[in-house]
């Protein structure tokens, strides 16, 4: 019975595949016609009237076509099939041809092979794959909706979040803002670069580093680092004592995180630009050599201090690696509110549906930077995209226990 | 300083013994079978011990290079092994995972990561632990259907080929949740949660290849040969992801590399 419903008067694989191919060919002729797919960004409330039309039409479709062929195959795993395998086809391209804006290789232009997310091969694919999910998300539901929960949780979820992803990216801004100390900004860049007024203005307070402490390594007369297998990368800190390639031990006497030169000695400081310096004594257990001396990571203010062990080689400090950056800022919105926070990297602020994200700084300061770039982004489908998330979280707790169930069953 | 080979040598060691009693069972008692699962469960125990201790000693979570993921792989492995063996009584399961945790010591033990206790901003997430555990235990799960679904081309049986299914729903399970979770977390960390970076797209498609999987297994039971073959191919992508993708033209700007010092 079963494969009779299966095999009769339904398409099997080699229609499937003819008309997968179909879509495909179709998606590249357009592309070579028309061009990329940007031009037709749907934004609010365009692209939430072909979302929630496409959901009607597959609804009407399915309720009065159900028995027809196409209704039949569209719905079945063949068809299924085709689209997991067109999908799986373009994201391969998608992760082997490196996706920029330009590209010198004309064919990889004109096919749209460097912006493949912006063609229309695509978008047909997309558009396959989703209205595959969505009915037989429906077939499923006009069966049972209890039965079926974790086939809807899996399905429908993925329909949800790859649908409100896509609809939604013609809602996503995305504006970075440098901010200066003490200054206020209220004006921010697109991807263009081109200037936008935004509805809240910043002030940046205070940026703010902590880093790790600096390393002690050996580097050659070019400056590259030996890097020995194994070896300990170790953060300096007074008196430790560190082996490192060839032979040599260092131990480090004195560590000072700010220090500024004075003559032959580094002293503490407090004060903008100053330099890790740490005081060690190098040993080489094979030759034994023995030296002492300063060291200095540098930064922008000072150079950085070495110490020479032989012809070829020095000991030398790196530079210290951020270990947490964040902005002190103050915000004032239109509507005359006022908020303070401190942005930090992976602890984004929300407001006027907003998220503000600290992004980067000026690195040639380091820790001195003056400036702290913030990104805003809103997202208005976010909440959309979470709910498919969700339910494809819950789908795949229900193929945890039911994939286990099925094969205690057939014990 | 951080002695990472005393307890490489401790659980190799223990493994030995393990594999040696588990040999000694096809020719003795089955109970040489309890005693090569207790100096299993051992090397686990020390295995387990040193990514404690790593973690201690580095101040951060062990996951952050290549040769950090292996260890967890190590980890997994015979976890995975030993509840698979006491569900299924296979004993090649036993011996496929020590060997395999064997080999990704060995290759630690001759391409040793650069110990570094830093760790950039961006990975101090609470979301960094979930992600890359949940990953790791579905790549240790996928990486043992694979050698079942080889093993099952060669020498077809019908509980081989439930195990495989089992493995792969609870390896898809977590690769699915693997892959959410890092799409939160990138919301969080980069404003996006989906940029298609590289190791993203390649994630991506490792986790289609195993829908794909499912879907032909569903809709065709009996067509066993063809599904082993998809599941011991689904594995390669799985394995570009997590090796080869350093090694893509795609790779230059990927978020993803891991870091090599």
């Amino acid at each position: 019975m079963e494969n009779k419903l299966r095999n009769e008067g339904a398409l099997g694989y080699k229609e499937s595949a003819i008309i997968g191919t179909t879509i495909f060919l179709l998606g590249i002729i357009l592309q070579i016609v028309l061009g990329n797919t940007v031009e037709i960004n749907l934004q609010w409330p365009f692209n939430l009237a072909v979302f929630v039309f496409h959901i009607l039409l597959c609804v009407l479709v399915f309720v009065f076509f159900k028995s027809t062929k196409t209704i039949r195959w569209i719905t079945r795993v063949p068809a299924s099939m085709v689209a997991i395998v067109l999908v799986l086809f373009l994201t391969m391209l998608i992760g082997t041809i490196p996706q920029v804006p330009e590209y010198k290789n004309s064919v990889i232009s004109l096919l749209g092979l460097n912006k493949i997310t912006q063609t229309w091969y695509f978008l047909l694919t997309v558009f396959f794959f989703s209205t595959c999910l969505l009915l037989v998300s429906i077939k499923r539901i006009s069966i049972g909706i209890h039965p079926n929960l974790g086939f809807l949780a899996s399905h429908l979820g993925l329909y949800i979040a790859l649908n409100a992803g896509v609809f939604g990216s013609g809602d996503l801004i995305r504006y970075t803002m440098e901010l200066k100390e003490k200054k206020i900004s209220w004006v921010a860049n697109d991807a263009n670069n081109k200037a936008v007024v935004m509805p809240i203005a910043i002030v940046l307070d205070d940026f703010m580093m902590e880093e790790f402490a600096p390393k002690l390594v050996i580097i050659n007369q070019k400056g590259e680092v030996l890097k020995e297998k194994g070896k300990n990368l170790i953060l300096v800190k007074k008196g430790i004592k560190a082996a490192l390639e060839n032979n040599y031990v260092v131990e480090v006497m004195q560590y000072i995180p700010d220090a500024v030169r004075f003559d032959a000695v580094y002293r503490a400081v407090n004060q903008e630009g100053a330099t890790p310096a740490v005081y060690v004594k190098v040993t080489n257990t094979v030759t034994r050599f023995k030296k002492e001396g300063w060291l200095a990571s540098g930064s922008f203010l000072y150079d950085q201090q070495s110490l020479g062990l032989d012809k070829h080689h020095f000991l030398a400090l790196t530079k210290p690696e951020p270990k947490k950056f964040s902005s002190k800022i103050k915000i004032f919105t239109v509507d005359k509110e006022e908020y303070a926070t401190v942005l930090e990297v992976n602890k984004p602020f929300k407001v006027m549906g907003w998220n503000l994200y600290q992004l980067s700084y000026d690195d040639r300061f380091g820790k001195y930077s003056p400036t702290s770039t913030i990104e805003l982004v809103k997202d208005p489908w976010l909440p959309v995209v979470y709910l498919g998330v969700f339910m494809m979280m819950a789908g795949a707790v229900y193929i945890f226990f039911s994939g286990n169930l099925k094969s205690k069953k057939n014990d | 300083m951080i002695d990472y080979n005393s307890f490489y040598f401790a659980s190799a060691f223990l493994w030995f013994f393990a594999l040696l009693f588990l040999l000694l069972s096809f020719k003795k008692s089955e109970k040489y079978i309890i005693i090569g699962l207790v100096f299993n469960g051992l090397a686990i125990l020390v295995l387990a011990g040193f990514v404690v201790y790593l973690w201690q000693m580095l101040n951060r979570p062990p996951m952050r290079t290549l040769g950090e993921t292996r260890l967890w792989y190590a980890l997994f492995l015979p976890i995975i092994g030993t509840v698979f063996y006491a569900k299924w009584k296979y004993i090649w399961i036993l011996f496929y995972t020590i060997l395999m945790a064997f080999l990704f010591l060995t290759l630690n033990f001759f391409n040793p990561d650069m110990y570094s206790q830093t760790l950039m901003p961006a990975l101090q997430s609470p979301w960094f632990v979930p992600h890359v555990i949940v990953y790791l235990f579905s790549y240790a799960a996928l990486g043992v259907s694979c050698i079942v679904a080889i093993k099952e081309i060669v020498t077809p049986s019908e509980s081989g080929r439930q195990m495989a299914d089992n493995l792969v729903y609870i390896g898809t399970a977590f690769l699915t949740l693997g892959l959410l979770f890092g799409a939160l977390w990138a919301k969080e960390a980069w404003g996006h949660y989906w940029t298609w970076d590289p190791k993203e797209t390649w994630a991506f498609l490792t986790w289609i290849g195993y829908i794909l999987y499912i879907h032909y297994r569903f809709y065709h039971p009996k067509e066993d040969q063809k599904a082993m073959i998809l599941l011991a191919c689904a594995f390669v992508v799985l394995l570009v992801c997590w090796f080869g993708v350093n090694y893509l033209p795609t790779a230059q700007n990927s978020v993803h590399t891991y870091s090599r010092a």
